[in-house]
């Protein structure tokens, strides 16, 4: 496993700049998310970084050595798409021997055996070595194509949304599995995502992207707790945070410049009225079963809140509510400490 | 507006049973889902109520007529599909006006609808633009319009927000649903999407296989599953599901599920004898406690912002917990489980279906 630099990357299409200026570091063994909607740059940048694409600018270190001039199949790095793009004729071993039998690699068949049996167990399909690949779940496919990227033992693994295409269930279970194996490996992995679910889940770190620039790295809790302009702040948590007008509220409570107050939707509580507290009239309760969102207006503004989804609120219902730890944005969109 | 009765309707394709004699009723002005996997017959029962496809046996009422054999056209409803089958040389509001146009409307009504319609969906602005280059939401929320302006008796909606991302999915979902407090009328909608179905139903109808697993309010279905499908179908994470053998009785309120681990759970109401059985308890009923006798290791942990989700390998197989982003966990430390009596449900492995106890008695839900 190596480390990964990415040093001012810049990158035109036609005049579009569709990445400016980006700089950040994967640790050696680190799980490193790229989060953005499509059109951010990020797959862009990832296949920058694994060498299927030239940058117009800046550079791309891998374990401390400038890969500019190498091409990507010298750079000893693997990436995983969001298709499984498996060798349908070939059954599940084939398909995971194939990378080791390259003419660039060209292992032992001893070798060879030793390596799928042992990702295959990672992976939990060696009960499905010889089935044909066209006869696996879409899970099991995508397990494969995972598994054949760590069936090479190379210094970064390069992912594109390897599980998006995947239904709701799956994704969860893989993702446990993939942060596990991921782990156990101590594996260095870029992985590029446009849901934050995935993100928070997985990532060491965190890095947001917007428009072609890097906005905020960090922790997910970090992100999460003190996001740098409103954009990031929207991008982690569902339902995404509140941003209400400071006109709306007692404009004392927050720092002098600030435009727009954002309330985490578990961050407030139903009390009593009082000078801190805000009355509110809930529009709509929207149970989903392991919690409900209360839909309110506060001074016709629109909120969400999370509640108990035994409570009893009702349409209709007045209350008040009180923010814990809301964060402040300037007129700028960014967070004011 | 009207109400819909389903009259133990069977459909079949040559040998293939797509729907095994399905007889439920949804109330006028309901918005009601049915949630399934794919291929558990929800479409099939949909186009049957639209009139595109012909039960094989049963009897479909729209408001007390009996529509079994009438052709869709005939049928006052409004169907929207998941890919917006929208006319592209067309601009917004010729979209929306067509089926008024095609009845032979006066152009002066004609204009008026249009506008109401355009104001209910937010979308006055787009009126002039061209089709094609609008966004999926506003391309979705056009072909609502050419639904809506008919004024039909019901609506039929067959995945329509299946090809938008998850987030904005949920953001269509309270726009459908603002919408359906405003116009009141019967809906009927089809997905396999659980948050969905959660987020907008006044009922839910969950199918598997051509047969009805359970129906009603989405917070009951939740609660209180019937089935292992039912339970493991709603809820993101889903529910845990703890295998165990044991000897289940009548009056029983404790569960030896080994040796060593006993636990609380609501009375259960008949002899059940001696097999499989599999203890189902949602992951925010979950909680820890160092003198519990079910233990495990911590397997791994997932960060989600507003909780996380602890996952416990226990001699049971996994189980999730919701928790406070404040507490801190290991990977590998030992933890005690503790589940809340009153939301267990036990289930008998081989059928799924779970057993009879004092809670689902008291609220009267049963099969």
């Amino acid at each position: 496993m190596a480390n990964l630099i990415v040093k001012s990357i810049t990158k035109y299409f036609d005049k579009i700049e569709a990445l400016k200026n980006v700089d950040f570091e994967v640790d050696d063994g680190e799980f490193f998310v790229l989060l953005g909607k499509t059109g951010a740059g990020k797959t862009t940048l990832l296949r920058i970084a694994s060498g299927l694409d030239d940058a117009d600018f800046g550079d791309i270190f891998i374990d401390g050595k400038s890969m500019v001039d190498v091409p990507p199949a010298n750079r000893n790095v693997t990436f995983v798409f969001q298709q499984y793009s498996l060798y349908p004729h070939l059954t599940v071993y084939d398909n995971l021997a194939f990378p080791l039998r390259s003419p660039r690699i060209k292992a032992s068949e001893d070798t060879i055996k030793e390596k799928v049996t042992s990702v295959s167990k990672l992976l939990r399909i060696d009960h499905k070595l010889n089935n044909k690949a066209t006869a696996l779940s879409g899970g099991e496919m995508q397990r494969v194509a995972i598994g054949r990227a760590l069936v090479r033992d190379p210094l970064i693994y390069f992912m594109d949304e390897p599980l998006s295409s995947l239904d709701a269930k799956l994704r969860s279970e893989l993702r446990i599995e993939l942060k596990r194996v991921q782990a156990e490996l101590g594996a260095t992995i870029l992985y590029v995502t446009h849901d934050q679910i995935e993100a928070m889940t997985l990532a060491d770190r965190i890095g947001v992207m917007n428009e072609g620039e890097l906005l905020q790295v960090g922790t997910p809790k970090e992100i999460y707790e003190n996001p740098k302009n409103e954009y990031v702040a929207s991008k982690l948590g569902s339902p995404p945070i509140n941003l209400v007008p400071v006109e709306l509220l007692h404009k004392n409570s927050y720092p002098v410049g600030t435009k727009n107050v954002g309330i985490r939707t578990e961050h407030t509580s139903i009390e009593g009225p009082s000078e801190l507290s805000y009355p509110a009239t809930i529009r709509r309760v929207e149970h989903l079963g392991d919690q409900s969102y209360l839909h309110l207006t506060l001074n016709n503004h629109e909120l969400i809140i999370l509640s108990n989804p035994h409570s009893s609120y009702k349409a209709e219902e007045q209350i008040h509510i009180r923010f814990v730890s809301p964060i402040s944005f300037d007129k700028n969109g960014n967070a004011i400490n | 507006m009207a109400e819909i009765i389903i009259n133990n309707v069977k459909k079949s394709f040559g040998d293939f049973n797509a729907v095994k004699g399905s007889t439920f009723t949804i109330n006028d002005g309901e918005f009601f889902v049915m949630l399934g996997p794919s291929g558990c017959g929800k479409t099939t029962t949909l186009r049957m109520i639209a009139g595109l496809e012909i039960p094989t046996s049963g009897e479909i009422l729209l408001g007390s007529e009996d529509v079994t054999f009438l052709p869709a056209s005939q049928r006052d409803t409004a169907f929207v599909f998941q890919m917006f089958a929208l006319y592209p040389h067309m601009n917004v509001e010729s979209n929306i006006s067509f089926p008024l146009k095609c009845q032979g409307y006066k152009k002066q009504i004609i204009k008026k609808k249009v506008e109401r319609v355009a104001e209910i969906l937010q979308i006055e602005h787009i009126l002039k633009s061209p089709v094609g280059g609008l966004s999926a939401g506003d391309k979705q929320r056009v072909s609502l319009g050419r639904a809506i302006i008919r004024d039909p008796k019901a609506f039929l909606m067959d995945e329509p927000l299946g090809a938008l991302d998850t987030e904005f999915r949920h953001v269509m979902c309270n726009e459908l649903r603002d919408l359906h407090n405003e116009m009141n009328a019967t809906t009927v909608y089809v997905t396999h999407d659980q948050m969905e179905a959660m987020s907008m139903a006044d009922k839910i109808l969950v199918m598997n296989h051509g047969t009805i697993e359970q129906f009603g309010e989405p917070q009951k279905l939740y609660d209180y599953p019937l089935s292992m499908f039912v339970a493991d179908f709603l809820g993101d994470p889903s529910m845990n599901f703890l295998k165990f053998s044991s000897v289940i009785k009548a009056g029983d309120t404790v569960l030896k599920m080994n040796e060593r681990v006993s636990v609380n759970i609501p009375k259960i109401l008949s002899n059940y004898g001696s097999g499989d059985f599999v203890l189902g308890v949602r992951p925010e009923y979950v909680s820890f406690s160092n003198s519990s006798q079910l233990r495990g290791n911590i397997f791994a942990t997932e960060y989600y912002g507003t909780t996380q989700i602890v996952i416990v390998k226990t001699d049971f197989g996994m189980v999730k917990a919701r928790a406070s982003i404040s507490k801190k966990f290991t990977v590998g430390d030992s933890l005690g489980l503790v589940f809340s009596k009153k939301s267990i449900v036990i289930f008998h492995e081989k059928s799924g279906k779970a057993l009879k106890n004092e809670i689902y008695d008291r609220l009267k839900i049963h099969g």
